[in-house]
This record gives structure tokens, C-alpha cells and sequence, in this order.
């Protein structure tokens, strides 16, 4: 279980006014769950993210991980091992020449024996459907199938929490789907807890719950169906709302009321307006 | 405008020939006998015992002399010009007179001697560079070096640099093809202009190339911390290198015809 | 006619062993002022068919014309091609280098051999084009954040003052906020400037809302050219099938109409997607009353 109490954080830059990145952030992440940040450029979710894994401390407050502290010197390679992360961009995260090593680099660093490592590099790549890629050079791969490596990366460590850092946000449409449903696979399947960093509304319907981050602060914390239902306030949080989503409240206002205003899919809205049309 | 798509680096020709699966290290040392020995030699017999042991090995490698050849073509008028130099350059017994040149015996000699030392230095290390991965090669040095651990010689840190050199050569070389079309589509040109305004015109590349690689390697930074890494210590290996029993007998053999040839000739 | 590409072929690494067929007789024409959507998958070739259309690839078979000019032929100026077309590369970013903006912007127009007085006037110019205030002359452009780093690079294309204006991808990466920024000043520059658009994304939604003709390409073909609503409407399956999908809005009356409901196809808005439900109900309605 992650635990955060009191969370702030500013970036003090020479010359400048501090950035108050992170305002009072108290935070709860239960295991199993499917955990998704969402907020605009500026909203401090990355820093949010950071904090979880020790790269960066609070300026106040405290971050527990299976009640380790961050701040607690003694525990930080205890806690990167146990809080796995994917970042943004997949070229600046692969560090090995072909797939498989980049996997194992890992488990190098927590001084696996080799063969350990053998099993779990096999397993990892089995996950992320890569078992044919494994001796690719990464510069050969589409953008899904290196965060895809990137993923397996990190799994092989087998932490209990994997957090992604906006991992879709470099990629076109086919490599966002692979994506997701990788990560929808090790929370389902694999039991492994998921912190999912986005700005993009549509990618927010696979979590069980919903944390939306303006300005630094927590402004929504709940179920993806009622975070929807919140437009106003999501669009004033400079979000995007999905068409479909849209296109449900504006009918659901105009007097449709079989219409729920949270339809997130559009297979939910075509069977809901089967009953009008 | 594809500058850089015609070039292969490392120019590993994987394969499953008895030298391909050498080991590394072995692999290493014994190009490195070779190449001592090939400094080392001033007999003719020398050099073509030594030639015959490099082609062999080419030829149990099963590669095309084509490529073996093609590493040779960028540097062949650097070995043709170091065998003329020597051919007029050196003093000695006239044979030979066109002119005000002159060829000497010794200079004749001594040109061939050169040309064959270049010659075979360049089989010698493409035979290493063809049938063995960069990987596999970085991890042979690495292994090579960190026997030279007690005068601190940083093994694991240079190993890891060339894993990452090799990593981003390829995503690098994309990145300023991509940068200099770029810069050409906002009007720049790098074509005409005399030396100073053309070292000038790259400052639109170099700038943005460095700028997008210092963001690359502090983003690689946070995300090698994450992963645990902290230096070699406590680091175990996912290649794993054997010395087999093959291993051990070329670089007997290897080593044997060295110290032969090096004492004979 | 302002562009014109006749059987264009373009193969990378030519007779070699990787080589790869990037566009497969590709035709196409342009009219001055038209706003332009191209779509595709990545590595369909949309990149290397727009690099075609300023001289920075040469098609392998072929022919490009640029009003009426063939580019490929000897002695052709480029430079002059490649000021008409302006060609903004993704993450265009990645390519700023001055001290400030003023010169970043005045990058392109010193190239021309412009006197001072009229770089000065053109930086401003575009300045404006992309929505950005006079101060920002002065600062750094690695000061600005993504969004705003990203219109500077445009402006910096704009300040050649080309007539038609190509995008890749001008929106990848950043939050909705500047991404409707960036749409916004584009859609500006082509009504406000008669600038011609050609925009590559892979933005269905955005891009059914935004373009009057669109291009799909797959596998270095351009399958479809039409409206919108055309391709949205007649290609749908086509659509589907290649894996590009259709906007949320246009799928779900495209299911609707599968499931036997006489219902309009290639609805592309929200809006159009609301007036047509409620129109349907007051006329089912209408005719219960009956």
C-alpha cells in the first residue's frame, strides 16, 4: 500500500519565483488497484509520480511504500524495486542494444542470479507479447513495442506497483491501444497494482478510480463514471471531454434521461439510443 | 538526402560459424597477438603465414569476401600513399629511376612491408568486428578490463558508455538527418559558401542536437536510477561468457603460431 | 494547378537487402487555398510524401510539380520550392537554436537576403499569425513551454511566407489545451491568410471537424481522397478494416445504421450527432401522433 500524507512540493529555480509543484496531497493507493492521474501540462502529476518512487522528495509531508518511507535513505533501492516506473519517452528509457538485454538491466542491478534472470526476462517479454522481438535492436521498433520493452523492463523486477508517466503520450493510436491493454493485462491478470499518468480523458475508462490534479492540488478523486459526470468541471480543469461522453450529456440535458450522462464507450451509447431511434 | 541510411555500423554479420561462436575475449586477445605481431615481423615470410592464418579465418567464417573488402575500400589510398611514400622515401641501393624519383631496394621493401602490415591489420580487425556482435564485444571488454581491476581501471563504467554509445548511435544518426531537413525547410543551406560560412551554417544542427541529447541522457540518468542502477558493484551478468574447451584450443594455437612467427621472422 | 504529383514511387534503400517501398504510385493534386487532412498509420508513408513535396526527397519514379514547374529536374531552384511550401516537421520544436526568439524567427527571411527593416516587420508579422505577444522577442526560446515552443517553430516557417503550409503532426504530445490552441491558429492562418494547409494527424475527431478535403493513405498508397463526410460516410468499413477507425460521434451512428436503424451516416460532430438524434425522436414522435 502507498500512502501519502501532506504532500508539497516546490522547485526553487535561481533568479525565478519557486514553483509550488505540489500542494497538500494526501493519497491513498490501495493493492490491486488500477489508479489513474490525470491533469493538464503544469497540474503536477509527473512530480507526483516522482515522489512515489523516491527520484524526487517532498519539500514537506511524507510518502510511505509498504510503510518505507521515502525520505528514509536506508530504503530507497528497497523501494525502486518494489515501485517500478515507465516513462514518457520510449527511446530515452531503453539502455541495452537488443530487447532482451534491456529487460534484464534491471535484474543486473538487483544482482539476480542468471538463471533467474533467464526465467524472468522469458516471462516479461511472454506478458508484453514481445517473445519474437527479443533479440531486435530497439531503434527497429514501432514507439508501442518500445514501451512495450520499457514495460517488460520494469516487470521483470516483479514490483508490486507500476507507475507510467504518461507512457501513450508520444505514440499514434495502434501503439496507445497495445499499451493500454499491456497494462489492463498485469492489473487484471497479474495482480499488479497500476498508477496511470495521462491527459487524455478517453484513456481514464479502463481504471477503477479516478484522481484529477489542477494546479497541484487534488480537485476530483472518484470512479471514472462519476469523475464524467463533472464536464464543467473537467473542461475548467482544461481537460478534453470524449465525443461520446459529450454527446450522452448534452442528451441527457435535453430531456433524454435513459441517456446516462456517463457513457463513457460507444458501444454503451449505441445500446442506449437504440431505445429512442 | 539520405545520408545516413547507407551506412552500417558495426557491420555484424551474424552467422553460426565455428568464429562467431568464439569467445569474445578469445576473440580479442588473439586479434590483438596478431596485430602485435604483425609490428613485430620484418621477414616476408612473416607477414604471408600471417596473411594465410587471417584469410583462413575469414574463410571458416562462411562471410562474403565482399564485405570483407568493403572496410578495406575507405582506407586503401591511405595504404596505397604510406607504400608510395616509403618507395621514394627511403635511401639505399638504386634499382629503379624515372626522372628525379628514384626507387630504392630497401624503399621497395619497405613499401611492401607497410602496405601488407596495414593490409592484414585491416583483415584482422574487420574478421573481429564481422562475426562478432557489438554486445558481445563490449561484454568481452568488459570482462578483459576488469582483470585489471587492482589499478582501479573502471571496467564496468567504460563497458557501460560503449553499450550506450552503441544504443544511441542509430536514434542519433536519425535524429540530425531529421534535424538537418529541418533546418533546410526554414531556409538553411549546407551546401554552398566557402569553409568559415559553411562551419557557420552547422551551428543549426549542432545546437539542437546537443540540446536534444543532453534532455536524452538526463531522462536516460532518472530512468537507469529508477531501474536500481548504481555502478557495478553487486551487478550480475545476463550474457553469460564460457570458456570452452574449443576456446582454450585456438588461442593455444593462436598464441603458439604468434610467439613461432614473431621469434622466426 | 498549384501542386501536382504524377505515378510517384519512392523507395529507401534502393537495391539494397532492407530495402522498402514507401509510396506506391502516388498521384495527387493541390488547388491554391484547399485545407487539407492526410491520415494514415505510422510508416504508411505520409511523412515521406510530404518530404516529396518541397524537394527534400526525390521521388525514385516520377514526376512533382510545383505550379506547373517540375522540381526533380536539374537547376531547379529549391530554395525558392521550399520557401513556397513551408514544411513544419513533428516535434518542430527540437529544432530551435537562437539566443531569442527575434532571431529564430528571422532565421529563415536572413536566408532570403531580406534588408533588417523587413525581417523586423515579418518577425512581427508572424508573431501575431501564431498568437504571441511582441514581448516575447527578447526571451530564450528553451524559456517557453512545449505548446508555445512549438508555435514559435511554426512561426518560423510562416516568417518564409510561403503560400501552402505543411504540418506533421502539429499536435503529438501536447495536453488538449494546447492542442486546441495550435488547431485554432491553423484553421486562423488558412481562413485569415489564404494560406493552403496540408495537416497530417492522427486525430480523427479534430480532423473530421477541421478539414474540407481529406487523404487517407495505407501502405504507400493514398486510398481515399474526399470530404469528410464523404470517406466518412461511403468508407467506413474501409476504414475500420485498416485499422484507422472512425471519431467516437461518426462510429456510433455508423453502428446504429448497422443495426438496421435508418439513421444519416457520416455524422462528424457532437453538435450534428445531437440535432440528428433529437430531429429522429420529434419525427418518430410525430408519427405516433399519427
Amino acid at each position: 500500500m502507498i500512502k501519502i500524507k501532506n504532500l508539497s512540493h516546490i522547485y526553487n529555480i535561481p533568479r525565478r519565483d519557486p514553483i509550488i509543484a505540489l500542494k497538500e496531497i494526501n493519497l491513498e493507493i490501495e493493492r490491486g488497484e488500477f489508479l489513474t492521474i490525470i491533469g493538464s501540462n503544469g497540474s503536477g502529476k509527473s512530480t507526483l509520480a516522482r515522489h512515489i518512487n523516491g527520484l524526487l522528495l517532498p519539500t514537506s509531508g511524507d510518502v510511505w511504500v509498504k510503510g518505507m518511507n521515502t525520505k528514509d535513505r536506508e530504503c530507497l533501492w528497497k523501494i525502486r524495486q518494489e515501485v517500478g516506473m515507465v516513462f514518457q519517452n520510449p527511446d530515452n528509457q531503453i539502455v541495452a542494444t537488443t530487447v532482451e538485454d534491456d529487460i534484464a538491466f534491471g535484474l543486473e542491478n538487483m544482482g539476480i542470479d542468471r538463471e533467474n534472470m533467464l526465467e524472468r526476462v522469458n516471462w516479461a517479454l511472454q506478458v508484453v507479447g514481445l517473445e519474437e522481438y527479443r533479440r531486435f535492436e530497439p531503434h527497429l521498433l514501432s514507439g508501442g513495442q518500445k514501451q512495450r520493452v520499457a514495460i517488460a523492463g520494469v516487470i521483470a523486477m516483479h514490483p508490486s506497483f507500476l507507475i507510467l508517466d504518461e507512457p501513450t503520450a508520444m505514440l499514434d493510436p495502434r501503439g496507445r491501444k497495445e499499451v493500454i491493454e499491456v497494462i489492463k493485462k498485469l492489473n487484471q491478470e497479474e495482480g499488479i497494482t497500476v498508477i496511470f499518468i495521462t491527459h487524455l480523458m478517453e484513456e481514464v475508462i479502463e481504471s477503477n478510480r479516478v484522481v484529477v490534479l489542477n494546479k497541484g492540488e487534488i480537485a476530483l478523486n472518484g470512479k471514472p463514471k462519476d469523475i464524467f459526470l463533472k464536464v464543467d468541471a473537467l473542461r475548467s480543469f482544461a481537460l478534453d471531454i470524449p465525443q461520446i461522453t459529450e454527446l450522452a450529456f448534452r442528451l441527457n440535458h435535453k430531456g433524454l434521461k435513459n441517456i446516462s450522462p456517463s457513457t463513457l464507450k460507444v458501444e454503451e451509447m449505441v445500446e442506449q439510443l437504440c431505445l429512442y431511434v | 538526402m539520405n545520408i545516413f541510411r547507407n551506412i552500417s555500423f558495426g557491420q555484424y554479420i551474424p552467422g553460426n560459424s565455428l568464429i562467431h561462436n568464439f569467445d569474445p575475449r578469445v576473440k580479442i586477445l588473439g586479434c590483438l597477438l596478431i596485430i602485435i605481431n604483425l609490428f613485430l615481423i620484418s621477414q616476408f615470410w612473416g607477414f604471408l603465414i600471417l596473411g594465410v592464418m587471417v584469410w583462413s579465418g575469414i574463410i571458416i567464417s562462411k562471410i562474403h569476401p565482399r564485405f570483407v573488402f568493403r572496410g578495406l575500400r575507405t582506407i586503401i589510398y591511405l595504404i596505397l600513399f604510406t607504400m608510395l611514400l616509403h618507395l621514394f622515401m627511403t635511401e639505399g641501393e638504386v634499382i629503379f629511376r624515372i626522372w628525379i624519383f628514384k626507387i630504392t631496394k630497401e624503399g621497395l621493401i619497405n613499401g611492401l612491408f607497410i602496405a601488407s602490415r596495414l593490409f592484414i591489420l585491416i583483415l584482422t580487425t574487420s574478421l573481429l568486428t564481422l562475426t562478432t556482435s557489438p554486445i558481445s564485444l563490449t561484454d568481452g571488454i568488459e570482462r578483459l578490463l576488469s582483470y585489471f581491476k587492482f589499478i582501479k581501471l573502471p571496467a564496468h563504467e567504460i563497458a557501460m558508455m560503449m553499450t550506450i554509445a552503441l544504443r544511441f548511435i542509430p536514434t542519433l544518426l536519425e535524429e540530425t538527418e531529421k534535424i538537418m531537413k529541418a533546418q533546410i525547410s526554414r531556409g538553411a543551406d549546407f551546401e554552398s559558401g566557402n569553409i568559415v560560412n559553411r562551419t557557420k551554417n552547422l551551428i543549426p544542427i549542432l545546437v539542437p542536437l546537443f540540446v536534444n541529447a543532453f534532455r536524452r541522457a538526463d531522462e536516460l540518468a532518472i530512468a537507469m536510477e529508477a531501474k536500481g542502477y548504481r555502478g557495478g558493484e553487486g551487478r550480475t551478468h545476463y550474457r553469460e561468457l564460457q570458456i570452452h574447451r574449443k576456446d582454450i584450443l585456438f588461442f593455444t594455437i593462436i598464441t603458439a603460431l604468434a610467439i613461432i612467427v614473431g621469434i622466426l621472422f | 494547378m498549384f501542386i501536382r504529383l504524377e505515378n510517384v514511387n519512392y523507395t529507401y534503400n534502393l537495391n539494397m537487402p532492407f530495402e522498402t517501398v514507401a509510396l506506391n504510385n502516388i498521384n495527387l493534386e493541390i488547388e491554391k487555398g484547399e485545407f487539407i487532412g492526410l491520415i494514415g498509420h505510422t510508416g504508411c508513408g505520409k511523412t515521406t510524401l510530404i518530404q516529396h513535396l518541397n524537394g527534400l526527397l526525390t521521388p525514385t519514379s516520377g514526376k512533382v510539380y510545383i505550379e506547373g514547374i517540375d522540381i526533380c529536374q536539374k537547376g531547379v531552384n529549391l530554395k525558392l520550392i521550399r520557401q513556397k511550401i513551408g514544411l513544419v516537421f513533428q516535434y518542430p520544436e527540437n529544432q530551435l537554436f537562437e539566443e531569442n526568439i527575434f532571431e529564430e524567427i528571422a532565421f529563415g527571411p536572413r536566408k532570403l537576403g531580406l534588408t533588417e527593416e523587413e525581417i523586423k516587420k515579418r518577425v512581427y508579422e508572424v508573431l501575431e499569425m501564431v498568437d504571441l505577444d511582441v514581448s516575447y522577442t527578447e526571451r530564450s526560446p528553451f524559456s517557453l513551454s512545449g505548446g508555445e515552443m512549438r508555435r514559435i517553430a511554426i512561426a518560423s516557417i510562416l516568417s518564409l511566407k510561403p503560400q501552402m503550409l505543411v504540418l506533421d503532426e502539429p499536435t503529438a504530445n501536447l495536453d488538449p489545451q494546447g492542442r486546441s490552441k495550435i488547431l485554432s491558429e491553423i484553421k486562423n492562418i488558412h481562413d485569415h491568410y489564404g494560406i493552403t494547409i496540408l495537416l497530417v494527424s492522427h486525430n480523427m475527431e479534430k480532423i473530421a471537424e477541421m478539414v474540407e478535403r481529406l487523404l487517407v493513405m495505407n501502405k504507400g498508397k493514398i486510398i481515399l481522397d474526399g470530404s469528410p463526410r464523404e470517406i466518412f460516410s461511403r468508407h467506413a468499413e474501409q476504414l475500420i478494416d485498416i485499422g484507422l477507425g472512425l471519431p467516437q460521434v461518426t462510429q456510433c451512428f455508423y453502428e446504429l445504421k448497422k443495426r438496421g436503424k435508418s439513421i444519416k451516416e457520416g455524422v462528424l460532430t457532437v453538435e450534428e450527432a445531437e440535432r440528428e438524434v433529437l430531429k429522429k425522436i420529434k419525427a418518430l414522435a410525430n408519427n405516433l401522433q399519427k
